[in-house]
């Protein structure tokens, strides 16, 4: 570069790279301080299977195969298809911003914040690929179990052509053992490696309807595709009707356990703060306080509005429990007691509930019993961590990827109604 | 010159060149935002083996560049300039002797932002580099210049010598408002020592250059320009109407802030044309690559910042640029560093060409819009000199000698921290103050004067929440301001730096992953991550697994190619060792790494 007069650039990228750098430090962020994960967890692959937090938009779905089929058509020996579909990926990161660019998308823009990698470009680690892998085969796009790896194992006989079925457990012929995607992912043309849009073709939104619906029938997401008309007053997996009874049972059940626990999660937050100001000898956050105590309040009509009693609420949870686990989920016994205690007394009288000290002790058990050292209403490094910033911790209320089911179905719907 | 396209971020700025490691780097500023500072030692850490391309760093990276280099950096800034920051940053720990607060000798304020560099090559040479900016260190996005200088090698011939430079850079102990130890103004001053013979390569087109410091001693001045001119150029977000009118030239252009303007007056700016910088200008270039950048809103610039003087004479141009605004404080009170630059005005480029708006490629005239004073409303403009009683009050009392005292407290916060202020310290009877450390959130109480008039509070603190940097709050009416100023920590407990290693390290999966980072040859850093998954497994019971072969194995070859790296790891195995908090070292690490260390000689050990 040599001596320079110039401007001084700024860039948003390095400064957030480095402000994540410096966070991963910071211990002071919780997004379970009491520990509903294991449920939270089940209850969404129930409602929407194949959907994760980390997917962004629907079109990945048709795009991921695409970049892999492409690959293989070129017949990419086994050895260097991950670095050639790494590069691939890249490319299309790349033609994604400029899709964007041209279309004037700013930096706040969900366009421009569904671009996956699109800060780190090519130097991204966690690609589409990975991110939609699962899902994939779930809705059985991908046509073969396993991780990544195995694609490159099973290119050999895919090359060669096919080597007869493959069974299942159950001694169901799964694949014919080369196919290694759906036959049916809509082949639109050429791998465009300038310009990508997140705009699926009619044809892309027919296929991932059809695909989901097979797949999973009887969740909120297929009921989401067939009522579609349902989704834009929508705020929650329970304000879409239920196609099945069994569906009816589940999300109810869901949707109580949600609304009760969420007074647990502002009672958390509760202790928090008077824990900072006493422990800590600082001044009151009050604004953090007061919206506490607002939430609070909301808290104790939505579980009046549920209109229930302890016996009903316990008896939902039990069944919730009972669901999670014949689908092969861990949910310790002492999470089950613990949510068991509160969710009786909190559905019976919520005010009491609150504030009843063997609740907060509880609380305070639990979260030791998770965190450690990290435990911020115990351990004081911890609550020192968290007190410089304050901000509420987890006070949102469970919606089981709601959000994430949200945005991918408004894109295949959008698609559809586009021809109709 | 100074086409909007031309562009270079401060971590580019900072980048060694191909085959070369940062050695030492000194720098300046007026404000400091803490999270910025960081990105010294960042830079260190992403380019510690001389890559073109920057690695990605991954957090146990930059804590090692913080543990090694923290000694290195030196940065000077105004005290009482420091933004308290968002969240308590423990990594901060380590840069509490990096940064060392100044005030002016003259009674204005620090203003320069300079950067010397030393860079240590392959071969053992060593080459510097210098930067001026307008821009201080912190994530401010407006419109900055940058003067980048390189060293000419001492093989070669040409090149123009800085002497001012060096005096600069020596100069910075003394303004310390607390004292720094022997060996930091040793490092300064060697530093200074070392570019009094450098001579310095300048920008194309330029000719001779004179590096000029304000303030330090010298008396007040004038803009270093010829006396006679026949076009002068000046961009300069704050004005003075005093030194407007010293500024004399037949055609006069002034870009500065519309509020600045107003304030001034439409008398000051008589004989002037006078702009201001328009942020919504239409910077697209077209099809041509360059212009991408631009429309990115990633990196979009916003509000006038850089300050510089341009002028013509006699068919020379000369550039004025660096920390010196159009006002009277930044030519009388306040200390500036500036660079004056002349060459030929067919070679630096004529004002009329770089205000032209319809150039092609785009140059500065495009960013530009006419702005008449006396047309302008200017009443929803804020007046800009509000709240500025304040902020010098902060700055003073932010330079006073605090010192913290650390004792054992009995309860489970373990420590005490005592700070007081010297005594006799004066606060007018209108304004509130408040005082913490940046570890707590915002205390409770005002701190208490004593009988001799010396402010005292004390806090509660865990081992990690011990910190120099203290947030300073004064209220006065209507106005309210925060800084951070640095306390001298007396009484640390001797494992200050240990325990919190401990904490930021945290567990044994993190740990692997940090020896790893360690043992790595310069050539396969790769993804540390993907190898610690090699070395250890989870089990059932989410219980870290250490396979002791792959490991082994890492640490036999570092035994052949780079024992100096075992001694580092010793060093931070016995750093962990000696605190309660070490507890996770896995004992099957311990294990392989006794009977590695044990083979190897006493003379790697050190």
């Amino acid at each position: 570069m040599g001596s320079t007069f110039s401007w001084l650039a700024y860039d948003e990228n390095e400064a957030e790279q480095l402000r994540r750098l410096v966070e991963a430090f910071g211990d002071s962020r919780t997004l379970d301080p009491i520990g509903f994960g294991p449920i939270r967890d089940g209850v969404a692959d129930l409602l929407f299977p194949g959907i994760s937090t980390i997917q962004t938009r629907a079109r990945y779905f048709v795009l991921v195969p695409r970049i892999f089929q492409a690959l293989e058509a070129e017949r990419v020996a086994p050895d260097a298809f991950p670095e050639r579909r790494r590069q691939a990926e890249v490319a299309l990161i790349q033609a994604l911003l400029r899709g964007q660019q041209e279309a004037g998308a700013s930096a706040s823009d969900p366009d421009w914040f569904g671009i996956i990698g699109r800060n780190v470009r090519e130097r991204i680690r966690t690609t589409p690929a990975v991110i939609y892998w699962n899902g994939m085969w779930t809705f059985r796009i991908r046509r073969f179990r396993g991780a990544t790896a195995e694609h490159s194992r099973r290119l050999v006989s895919h090359y060669r052509g096919a080597p007869g079925p493959r069974f299942d457990e159950d001694g169901q012929p799964v694949d014919d053992g080369s196919e290694l995607w759906d036959a049916a992912v809509p082949r639109a043309g050429e791998l465009s490696d300038s310009v990508e849009s997140f705009e699926l073709t009619a044809e892309e939104a027919d296929y991932l309807t059809e695909r989901m619906q097979h797949s999973s029938p009887g969740t909120v997401l297929a009921a989401m595709l067939l009522h579609p008309e349902a989704l834009g007053d929508a705020e929650a997996p329970w304000d879409i009707p239920a196609t099945t009874p069994r569906l009816g049972e589940l999300v109810t059940n869901a949707q109580y356990f949600s609304v009760l626990i969420h007074g647990l999660q502002l009672l958390y937050n509760r202790l928090l703060l008077e824990r900072a100001a006493t422990e800590l000898d600082a001044a009151s956050d009050t604004d953090r306080i007061d919206e506490i105590d607002e939430r609070l309040d909301n808290w104790r009509s939505d579980v009046a509005g549920l209109g229930t009693d302890a016996a009903e609420a316990v008896g939902r949870f039990d069944i919730l429990v009972r669901d999670l686990r014949d689908a092969g989920n861990r949910v310790p016994p002492a999470t089950v007691e613990f949510f068991r205690a509160w969710i009786n007394d909190a559905a019976d009288d919520p005010a009491r509930a609150l504030g009843e000290a063997r609740h907060a002790e509880a609380v305070r058990v639990r979260e030791r019993q998770l965190k450690g050292q990290l435990a911020k209403l115990t351990s004081r490094p911890a609550l020192e961590a968290w007190a410089t910033s304050g901000e509420l911790q987890a006070v949102g209320r469970l919606n089981y990827r709601w959000s994430n089911a949200h945005r991918i179905v408004s894109d295949i719907v959008a698609a559809r109604e586009g021809v109709s | 010159m100074l086409a909007p396209a031309d562009r270079h971020t401060l971590l580019e700025l900072l980048r060694p060149p191909p085959g070369a490691v940062l050695d030492q780097a000194v720098g300046t500023t007026f404000s400091l935002n803490l999270d910025a500072l960081l990105l010294a030692p960042a830079a260190f850490a992403l380019f510690d083996v001389g890559e073109e391309e920057a690695a990605e760093l991954e957090p146990l990276g930059l804590l090692d560049a913080l543990r090694r280099h923290a000694d290195r950096i030196t940065l000077f800034c105004q005290a009482g300039q420091i933004a308290p920051p968002p969240a308590h940053r423990r990594l901060l720990a380590y840069l509490e002797a990096t940064v060392v607060p100044v005030a002016a000798p003259r009674g204005g304020v620090f203003h320069p932002k300079v950067w010397v560099l030393r860079y240590r090559h392959d071969d053992g040479v060593v080459s510097h580099r210098a930067l001026v900016l307008s821009r201080n260190l912190t994530y401010d996005r407006s419109w900055d210049s940058a003067l980048r200088l390189d060293s000419v090698p001492l093989t070669e011939e040409g090149g123009q010598a800085l002497p001012g430079l060096a005096r600069f850079v020596r100069a910075l102990p003394e303004l310390a408002v607390a004292e720094l130890t022997a060996e930091r103004t040793q490092d300064v001053r060697g530093l200074a020592d070392e570019i009094e013979g450098v001579r310095w390569e300048l920008p194309d087109g330029f000719d001779a250059a004179e590096f000029v410091s304000i303030g330090l001693g010298d008396s007040a001045t004038d803009p270093p320009l010829p006396s006679t001119l026949e076009r002068l150029l000046v961009l300069s977000p704050f004005i003075g109407a005093g030194l407007l009118r010293r500024l004399a030239a037949p055609q006069r252009t002034l870009v500065a802030l519309p509020s600045w303007l107003h304030h001034v007056g439409a008398d000051a700016l008589d004989g002037w044309d006078t702009f201001v910088l328009d942020d919504a200008a239409d910077l697209d270039a077209g099809d041509d690559a360059e212009g991408d950048n631009l429309a990115d809103p990633r990196t979009e610039l916003s509000g006038l910042h850089a300050k510089f003087y341009l002028a013509e004479h006699d068919g020379r141009s000369t550039l004025v640029t660096g920390s010196a605004n159009a006002t009277a404080a930044g030519w009388d009170s306040n200390v500036e560093a500036v660079v004056r630059l002349s060459g030929p005005t067919t070679t630096v480029g004529a004002i009329e060409r770089i205000l032209d708006p319809g150039a092609d490629p785009i140059a500065l005239g495009r960013l530009l819009l006419s702005y008449i004073v006396g047309d302008a409303a200017g009443d929803d403009l804020e007046d800009p000199m509000a709240g500025e009683e304040l902020d010098r009050l902060r700055r003073e009392i932010a330079a006073w000698r605090w010192v913290a005292q650390i004792v054992r407290s009995a309860d489970e916060s373990a420590w005490l921290m005592q700070l007081h202020s010297p005594a006799a310290s004066p606060l007018p009877d209108d304004v509130a103050m408040r005082v913490w450390p940046i570890s707590l959130p915002p205390a409770a109480r005002e701190p208490e004067r004593d009988a001799a008039g010396s402010w005292q509070a004390s806090f509660p603190v865990s081992t990690q929440g011990i910190t120099a940097f203290f947030a300073l709050e004064l209220r006065q009416g209507e106005f309210e301001t925060r800084g951070v100023f640095k306390a001298d920590l007396q009484g640390v407990p001797s494992d200050r730096h240990q325990r919190l290693l401990a904490a930021l390290i945290g567990d044994a999966d993190r740990l692997l992953r940090y020896l790893l980072l360690l043992l790595a040859d310069a050539s396969g850093a790769g993804d540390a991550a993907a190898a610690a998954a090699k070395w250890a497994a989870f089990g059932a019971d989410d219980q870290l697994i250490v396979d002791e072969l792959p490991l082994l194995e890492a640490m036999l070859r570092a035994v052949s190619s780079s024992p100096d790296k075992l001694a580092h790891v010793e060093r931070l195995l016995a750093d962990l060792r000696s605190v309660a908090d070490g507890h996770f070292v896995p004992p099957e690490l311990e294990r392989v790494w006794r009977a590695v260390w044990a083979s190897i000689d006493d003379k790697a050990r050190r």
